[in-house]
Formats: C-alpha cells, sequence, structure tokens
C-alpha cells in the first residue's frame, strides 16, 4: 500500500500480475540482519513526547476528534421494522452485537438473529440465503466472489466498515523489536515449501533464554478471517504451517501468548493485553512500530478491512433495513462504536464514497 | 504514463476479470485509512486559515490563546474550537478520481448550474486545495466546499471545462441547506472572561436523546467581556416534527463549565430559524476563575463538567481502564468514550459497558469467577450458590453480560 502511492509504472505492473497479494509484502527483502540495534519499541498505547505546549497524546486527541466530528451522524429517513440475520467474522461478533443494539434504539421495531461463526462460513451462508448479512474480518477473494456470484445472492455488495491494524505479537519478555516481511513469512510458512521456514527464535536473531526454543505459533482456525488473511498477505498465497495452536478467538490467541514466552500470533491492536508486546515491521529499512500514531499518519501497512456483505437485491425488498443499517455502522455513532470495540474509523471521504454506493449518488 | 496505463489495465482486464474485481476493491481498500497525523506526528490536513477564526487550533502552536490546548491552570484541555457550518451545495453529482471531481450530473437551479458546470467538467481544485481520488487518498469536494466557502458561500473552484479543455477559474455562489439559529449570549455578572474560554451552543432532541443533530452544536471563542455572539446551522434533516428540543449554552474554561443557562430554551421544528437572546449564570465551579493560577477542581480526579452531557478527567479514564484492562486507553479510544459520555451515559454507565467487555471477561478463569466478580462490584455481598449458579446460566444463555449485570442491579435495588 504504501508503495503504491508512488507507484513506477513497472512496479503497478509488478502489482497487477502478483494476485492476489498485498503490496506492502511485495517490498523488495532487505538483508535478514540481526534486529539488536533497533530502538526500544512502546508497547501499544500513546507515546509522549512534548511539542511545545501540546504533548503527542493531546495531538493524537485533536486529530482524532476532528475526524470523528467530520463524520456525519445518523439519521433516520423513516421507520423500519423487520428482521435479518448477522453471520460471519468472530472479530467482528461484539461489535456486530453492539452495532445491533445502538441501531435498535433509532429503530426499535427491527431485529437480528446471531447465524454462524467465522468469516467462510458466514460467505457461504449469504450464499445460501440472500437475506443474510454476512461480516468479514479480511477482503473478498476471487473464490468467495465466484461463490457469490454462483448463488442465490444475486448482486454482492462489501462494504468497508471499520479498520483494523495487525501485529504480529510476542510475549512481553521476548526481545524481538523488529522484522521484515520475509522473516514475518518464514514464521508461518509450511515446510517443505519453498523458502526458509523459521524453527527457533535464533533463526529469527533473537538472543538468550530464547535462541533455541522452538516458535510456538498460536493462531486462529481453517475457516478464520485472520487465517485467510495470513495466507494471502503474508504467504502470498502459499501454505501455512501445521504446527500452529488453534485457538477459537483473537483474544484467546492473544491470551495464550501472554502465557507462553515462546509464543507468537497474530492479533489486531484493538486485542493486546499488557502480557504481549507488538513487533515493529522493518519495511525497506524503515522501521515501522506497531503503533496508533504509526497507523494514523498511513504508514503502517498491515492493516484488515472489516466488512459487511449484502445482496444488493435485498435492498429493494427490505423496507429499507439495510441501508438505514449500513448508513447507521458508517455514521459518527457507528464509527465511535467501532473504535470503542477496539477498531479504527474509516476516513470520511471513504465514507462519504461508500454511502454514495449504498443510497445512491448524494448531491454536493 | 496514461497510455501505459490503458494498456496495464487492459491487459489485466482480459487476462483475469474475476481477480480484477478484488484487484480493485483491494487498491481502493487504502484510501479508507484516515491519515490524520503526519509521519513526524504532528497533525494533518489542517486546513487553510480562509472562514476560520484566528484561534482554531494549529499543530505546533505556542500562544496561550490556543484553547484547545489550554493547560496554564484552568483544569486541562478544553473543548475543540468547532463552529457549526453552513451546509453549502454546490448542486453537483460527482465521480472522484485522479484527475479531479467529475461532473456527471447538474442539479437545475443549482449554484453550479448557475456557475456554467457540465457534466464532465472536472473540478481539479477548491479554494487552491486539490481534490480527487489520489495518493491512496480521497480528498472529498463537498469537505473543501465546507472548509473553504466564505461566510456568504462563495468559493473559487478550478475547473476543467471539458468542452474548451481547458482550466478556467471558476467563482460560485452557494446556497446553504442548513436552518440557521442565531443568537447573542451575555453573562450576568460583568466580569472579563479570561482567554480559553469558550461558549458551547447546542440543540439537542429531548424526545429521544440519541439523536444527535448535525450542525447542532457550536464551541466558539469566548474571552473578553462580551456579548458573545453564536450561530448553530442546523441540518433539517434531522429535525423530526414530532420531536421537541432543547437549546442549551454554557462557557467552559478547561473542562469545568463556569456559566451556563440555568433553563435550556424550548424549540421545536417550527420556530427552529429564529434568534435568541441568552443570559448565562455563573455556576458554583465558576466561581472566583477570574483569578489566574487558583484551581477550584474537587480533589476527585472524576470531574463531570456541568455542560451538555458527561465529563471524565483522563486521569480518570485511564484509572478506569487500568482498574479493569491493566492499560491505558488509546487516543481514539478516549475520544470514544468521551463522546459515550457526551451522550448522557453516566460513568457507571461506561464502566458497566468495560465490565462487559468480552477482553474483560476473558481475564477470568470461567463464567463462574466473572459471575462472582460482578456481584461482588455490583452487590455488596457475596453470592450465594444458588444465586452464583442461577446468573451463571443466565450470562450463558443470553450470552450478553449487559443483560446479566442490568439484571442484577435491578434485583438488588
Amino acid at each position: 500500500m504504501l508503495i503504491c502511492r508512488r507507484s513506477s509504472s513497472a512496479f503497478a505492473l509488478v502489482i497487477g500480475i502478483l494476485l492476489p497479494t498485498l503490496a506492502w509484502s511485495q517490498i523488495p527483502a532487505t538483508p535478514a540482519s540481526k534486529t539488536k540495534s533497533l530502538p526500544n519499541v512502546t508497547s501499544a498505547g500513546s507515546q509522549s513526547t512534548t511539542l511545545g505546549t501540546v504533548t503527542q497524546q493531546e495531538l493524537e486527541h485533536a486529530a482524532l476528534l476532528q475526524l470523528i466530528e467530520s463524520i456525519e451522524p445518523y439519521y433516520k429517513k423513516k421507520e423500519i421494522k423487520g428482521s435479518a440475520t448477522l453471520s460471519g467474522s468472530t472479530t467482528m461478533l461484539a461489535i456486530g452485537k453492539s452495532w445491533s443494539e445502538r441501531f435498535r434504539k433509532f429503530h426499535p421495531e427491527v431485529s437480528f438473529v446471531r447465524g454462524a461463526d467465522g468469516t467462510d462460513v458466514g460467505i457461504k451462508a449469504l450464499a445460501a440465503d440472500p437475506t443474510v448479512i454476512a461480516g468479514a474480518s479480511r477482503p473478498l477473494t476471487e473464490e468467495d466472489l465466484a461463490i457469490l456470484k454462483g448463488s442465490k445472492c444475486k448482486d454482492p455488495l462489501s462494504i468497508i466498515v471499520a479498520l483494523d491494524p495487525l501485529a504480529l505479537y510476542v510475549h512481553k519478555d521476548n526481545p524481538l523489536a523488529g522484522l521484515t516481511p520475509e522473516q514475518l513469512e518464514s514464521i508461518f510458512r509450511a515446510t517443505g515449501g519453498k523458502g526458509k521456514h523459521a524453527e527457533t527464535w535464533g533463526d529469527l536473531g533473537v538472543d538468550g533464554d530464547l535462541v533455541s526454543k522452538p516458535i510456538r505459533i498460536h493462531s486462529r482456525s481453517e475457516v478464520s478471517g485472520t487465517t485467510t488473511l495470513i495466507k494471502q498477505l503474508i504467504l502470498r498465497g502459499g501454505e501455512m504451517t501445521k504446527e500452529a495452536q488453534s485457538h477459537r478467538s483473537s483474544e484467546e490467541v492473544c491470551a495464550a501468548i501472554g502465557t507462553d514466552l515462546a509464543g507468537v500470533g497474530i492479533c489486531g491492536f484493538g486485542e493486546a493485553t499488557p502480557q504481549v508486546r507488538p513487533v515493529a515491521l522493518i519495511v525497506n529499512g524503515v522501521i515501522v512500530p506497531a503503533t496508533d500514531q504509526s497507523f494514523l499518519s498511513g504508514q503502517y501497512p498491515f492493516v484488515r478491512p472489516l466488512l459487511l456483505v449484502i445482496d444488493k437485491a435485498q435492498m429493494a425488498v427490505d423496507g429499507g433495513l439495510r441501508e438505514a443499517m449500513l448508513r447507521y455502522v458508517l455514521s459518527r455513532d457507528g464509527q465511535l462504536e467501532a473504535v470503542r470495540e477496539g477498531f479504527f474509523p474509516l476516513d470520511p471521504a471513504f465514507i462519504r464514497k461508500q454511502l454514495d454506493m449504498i443510497s445512491g449518488p448524494q448531491m454536493r | 504514463m496514461k497510455l501505459f496505463k490503458l494498456l496495464f489495465w487492459g491487459a489485466a482486464v482480459f487476462s483475469c476479470p474475476a481477480i480484477c474485481s478484488a484487484q480493485s476493491f483491494w487498491q481502493d481498500f487504502s484510501s479508507a485509512i484516515p491519515k490524520v497525523l503526519n509521519p513526524g506526528g504532528t497533525a494533518q490536513g489542517f486546513p487553510s486559515t480562509s472562514g476560520f477564526s484566528p484561534n482554531t487550533y494549529q499543530p505546533g502552536m505556542n500562544a496561550p490563546s490556543n484553547v484547545a490546548f489550554n493547560t496554564n491552570g484552568f483544569g486541562g484541555a478544553g473543548p475543540m474550537l468547532a463552529p457549526a457550518r453552513k451546509d453549502w451545495k454546490l448542486g453537483v453529482f460527482v465521480d472522484n478520481r485522479e484527475e479531479g471531481a467529475v461532473i456527471t450530473q447538474v442539479a437545475p437551479g443549482s449554484a453550479g448550474q448557475q456557475a456554467g458546470l457540465q457534466p464532465n467538467d472536472v473540478i481539479v481544485a477548491v479554494g487552491g486545495s486539490r481534490i480527487g481520488s489520489f495518493d491512496n487518498r480521497i480528498i472529498e469536494l463537498a469537505e473543501e466546499i465546507r472548509r473553504n466557502a466564505d461566510i456568504t458561500g462563495r468559493v473559487s473552484l478550478l475547473v476543467f471545462n471539458a468542452r474548451q479543455r481547458t482550466l478556467v477559474p471558476v467563482p460560485v455562489s452557494m446556497n446553504s441547506t442548513s436552518t440557521s439559529l442565531t443568537g447573542v449570549v451575555a453573562i450576568r455578572d460583568r466580569l472579563q472572561l479570561p482567554s480559553g474560554s469558550a461558549l458551547v451552543v447546542q440543540i439537542q432532541n429531548v424526545s429521544n436523546p440519541y439523536n444527535l443533530i448535525s450542525g447542532g452544536k457550536s464551541v466558539t471563542r469566548a474571552d473578553g467581556f462580551g456579548p458573545f455572539p453564536f450561530e448553530l446551522n442546523v441540518d433539517p434533516r434531522y429535525i423530526d416534527p414530532r420531536d421537541q428540543y432543547q437549546l442549551t449554552a454554557a462557557i467552559a474554561l478547561g473542562n469545568q463549565t463556569v456559566y451556563s443557562l440555568l433553563q435550556p430554551v424550548s424549540v421545536n421544528a417550527n420556530n427552529l430559524g429564529q434568534s435568541l437572546n441568552l443570559m448565562l449564570e455563573q455556576t458554583q465551579a465558576g466561581q472566583g476563575f477570574g483569578i489566574p493560577g487558583r484551581s477550584n477542581q474537587s480533589p476527585s480526579n472524576i470531574v463531570s463538567a456541568g455542560y451538555p452531557g458527561n465529563f471524565i478527567q483522563p486521569n480518570g479514564l485511564n484509572n478506569l481502564f487500568q482498574e479493569l484492562l491493566n492499560r491505558s486507553p488509546s487516543a481514539a479510544e478516549a475520544v470514544a468514550w468521551q463522546s459515550y459520555l457526551q451522550q448522557g451515559n453516566s460513568i457507571n454507565d461506561l464502566k458497566i459497558k468495560l465490565m462487559s467487555n468480552i477482553k474483560f471477561r476473558e481475564k477470568f478463569r470461567n463464567d463462574n469467577a466473572y459471575v462472582q466478580y460482578l456481584m461482588s462490584v455490583l452487590t455488596t455481598r457475596v453470592p450465594d450458590q444458588q444465586e452464583l449458579a442461577f446468573w451463571t446460566s443466565k450470562l450463558q444463555a443470553t450470552q450478553s453480560p449487559e443483560i446479566v449485570i442490568g439484571e442484577i442491579l435491578q434485583r438488588n435495588r
């Protein structure tokens, strides 16, 4: 994504051919080097440097406040009644519930039913029943689109509803400070495939007690959007190693790493506990820490979108339920609710673009 | 470059149509990321000064009249300056592309039509700021209009005229669709308000307090003797003729309310566009504020300011997070939870929300331990086995800590 910003034409061609991959994993590998010389990495949370009379924290606060205030609040177009099934992403379970409850404060005659869990499951549920609203914690792949287009869901529409920056987390006493994309891949890659598979922490340049300890991966199940995302983003379509401890939720992954000195796993920024530490990314020789600040300046590349996927054809027959629900989720309150659940809000101009898709083009 | 792009996309389309739809989605998504900070950490995107009061926050400004971060003894950061801007409409429908906002339709009788804009024309810049979709971000026409229009709704556009194939400056005079609610605020005693004072005027829905009103709140400078003019620019789509509304006004210094309107003014959809004169009385917190350096803060960390909604001191929120989640809130979370309180929820509600949070719940070995904790916090006694079993099974049945907490509180009232 960073590279795309000033992509030379040749690079753009490379991106076009190596699909489906995320731009940042295309970054030419920096030589594997010991990461001892990295500066202290701050744990998740704001840094506190002073800029004149204003601290970094207050600055972020002000910038975020202005961002939130430029997102429009929700307004009721009309009374709505009806029901819908919300199915899919486990990552979005809590936020889905919050959104439903708050939406019902505007429209008490609407009810929501919880469907089956798992991003892949949600997409298949939508394919089988076009009235489902599916939550996905990763972008849709060609396979997803193929499943949907050939199914009862006539006109799939996916809307990004929040952002979830992810990081590789290690136990707080693990000194690993940063990783290149190559090193990240080597952790998750299946053995026997092309390229090295990092077996022990020493393979990643970590010294001390951990040098000969095997890397223990904590991850989600196969149907999880997070798992598919790892395969897409980090492994570039390659196979993920089978030696991973599977957990039901990302919170459990984080909790497990917190009790496992040799543990490692991928979680969202908002899921971190004080027992774990995020590892910085080394992108083209530049150290990008896994902090709110680097995310809010557009520098942090490892971000996933959270989506709601619907059948657009349903919008003609649901009495306005889907249009209102999506408008609510993208409203100031909906985005604040996402923040309260540990995710990040969307850029207001991007929200407007999506509202054009949901409610039809809006006049400027 | 353009030819290459055409060839590239052409090739991509022919080789893999299904992938293309996934790919265009993927590229689109990077513009979803809000970029509010510069890589150096300073705030980004703060607009040009035209149309702004001179005290709008700018990064690095050290002047003590910087309202947003006045930390000279009056109790921390106050509300951010935010006048309620009019909703100026150009009357066009656009498609944001790299070259700018490409006009697809022009509304008849609109300011855009009067200025001669036509479909296929491209609005390249507004008030000197480039717009469109480039560099992995979208700079939106409506936002730039809002930022750059003067108080009469005039703004200068730079437009690529599709018929003449030239760039031309196009001044436009826009109409506002918002309803103006103006007035003047005076304070009862004739004290001079110190710099850092802010006037917060807000219209709220009394019938449905949940419904925020776009353009319904204004925060402006209020230092000196006054009287202080105010203007709300309400978006009529947010006003329901069946609902009752009220107008509140207060002067804030840091996070203390020093003056407020004793009785909110009742308004409804019919009498919205009016002019009001408001007299504010000094609050208890405000007594003696005029002496610099003297602190009126209560010793407790959690202070509730008197102006609309509640407020929690940053320390208070931090303590709560440390107590329940063993960490500090992120900047985004601090903003989000303050807004939760501003909607009329109490600090207790906030605590309950945090306790219901799945991350908090997972700190406990099992549901039993979690329920035991809840009972010890919410009631003042130790639950017996029967109660424990009852609430635990309720939790497992509903999967909703909020419901369980609510019922525990109700039973133990």
